[in-house]
């Protein structure tokens, strides 16, 4: 095709366009919704008596849920960013989320070095498995209602804005997880609650050109 | 990058907005003035890129498809150069692709007409599948178990009990009758 022909062609399909809303819109908008979605099954476990406790008010546990937080609102923050061209230069866009992640692993590995004795038991104590299979629930929704969000720009780059969309759905996941999960033991939380939303986080990486990209077949 | 003047920037910018709203002469006005751009970006880089031409289509279809992304009050230039960088690298990253697979050839390596004739040249499949059925048994046996069968000769020496060197001649001569009925020149 020349590329004259191709301006014409180009030109005759110009139709008015809904103009993107912008970066923290969308963001209030995943915000409220998640918050919405996740408050309500964690509000009901947490009434049928399931949860963290007392423990909720010790430093761990605060500070374990402030760095989860931190890892959903700045992933979900850098892939609405990711979604517009030229949006995406800051430093702080993609840095945070995965700082804050490898800062959430670091202190549970360090936590767990500090254990005396680790037996296989530590590992797989209750409700082991049951934890991920609820993060990745409880992540759905929250990935899901992003990916839209972020479809409605053009991400250029599909494998890093799949890597943020899905580590801020893993995040929100566990979170949420984390709120009705009744062992706090730091082996339990590494293997049952971070390391799922490392898996997510990747599968969203080799999703990423599936689902979140919206080029053409032609443009690429 | 060839970088855009702050006046021309906005002017572009304006022009984008238009577009936006559906106003299809300031829409040929800026692909136009954006396709000089990456003319102008795709000549320095020459020697990364094989088809600039390529480079610029893929740019422009890029901008129409995302062109409701641009916020007008924001500078055009960041949002412009990160499709511009990003096409650039999907083209180097296909052309390198490509040129793993492909053979490079200058014009005079390759004569289109000489492959046609060359092609018109050798016989159809269903000529050969005659002339192998008018050989004596034995040797259309032979050929057949040597070339479709991957067979060795001596595998097939020991299945017709006859000797290696027997089997060899009798090939020999059934290529021979093949060539002829083809009228297939040999080879010097």
């Amino acid at each position: 095709v020349k590329t004259e022909l191709l301006i014409r062609q180009l030109v005759a399909d110009a139709r008015p366009t809904r103009v993107t809303r912008p970066v923290r819109t969308r963001l209030a908008w995943w915000v409220a919704v998640t918050a919405v979605v996740t408050a309500v099954p964690v509000g009901a476990s947490i009434l049928r008596g399931k949860g963290p406790g007392d423990s909720a008010l010790a430093t761990g546990f605060l500070g374990e849920a402030a760095l989860t937080l931190i890892i959903a609102l700045s992933a979900a923050f850098a892939a609405l960013a990711l979604s517009v061209p030229g949006r995406e230069r800051p430093l702080i866009t993609v840095p945070v989320p995965i700082v804050s992640y490898a800062v959430w692993l670091g202190w549970l590995v360090a936590s767990v070095i500090t254990i005396p004795v680790v037996t296989a038991g530590t590992w797989l104590a209750p409700p082991a498995a049951r934890c991920a299979a609820h993060v990745l629930a409880a992540s759905l929704p929250a990935g899901a209602w992003l990916a839209w969000l972020v479809r409605e720009g053009a991400p250029l780059g599909a494998r890093r804005t799949g890597v943020m969309t899905a580590l801020a759905a893993g995040a929100t996941g566990a979170l949420a997880t984390q709120l009705t999960c009744v062992n706090r033991a730091a082996p339990h939380i590494l293997v049952w609650h971070a390391v799922p939303v490392f898996a997510i986080a990747a599968a969203g990486m080799l999703m990423g050109g599936l689902l979140i990209t919206c080029r053409s077949r032609r443009a690429r | 990058v060839a970088r855009l003047t702050p006046e021309k920037e906005r002017a572009l910018g304006d022009l984008l907005r238009r577009a936006q709203l559906g106003d299809q002469e300031a829409y040929d006005c800026l692909l136009r003035e954006l396709a000089g751009l990456v003319r102008a970006f795709a000549a320095r880089r020459s020697r990364a890129l094989l088809s600039p031409e390529d480079l610029v289509q893929d740019v422009l279809l890029t901008v129409h498809r995302v062109r409701r992304t641009y916020d007008p009050a924001r500078p055009l230039a960041p949002w412009f150069y990160a499709i511009l960088q990003s096409r650039f690298a999907d083209a180097c990253r296909r052309q390198r692709r490509r040129a793993r697979w492909e053979i490079q050839t200058d014009g005079s390596a390759f004569d289109l007409r000489s492959s046609i004739s060359s092609a018109a040249r050798h016989p159809r499949a269903d000529e050969v599948a005659a002339a192998l059925r008018d050989l004596p048994r034995v040797q259309r046996r032979i050929i057949r178990w040597l070339k479709l069968e991957d067979l060795s000769v001596r595998e097939i020496a020991k299945r017709l009990r006859m000797r290696e060197g027997a089997v060899k001649v009798a090939a020999h001569r059934g290529y021979e009758a093949i060539r002829r009925r083809l009228g297939v020149r040999q080879r010097s």
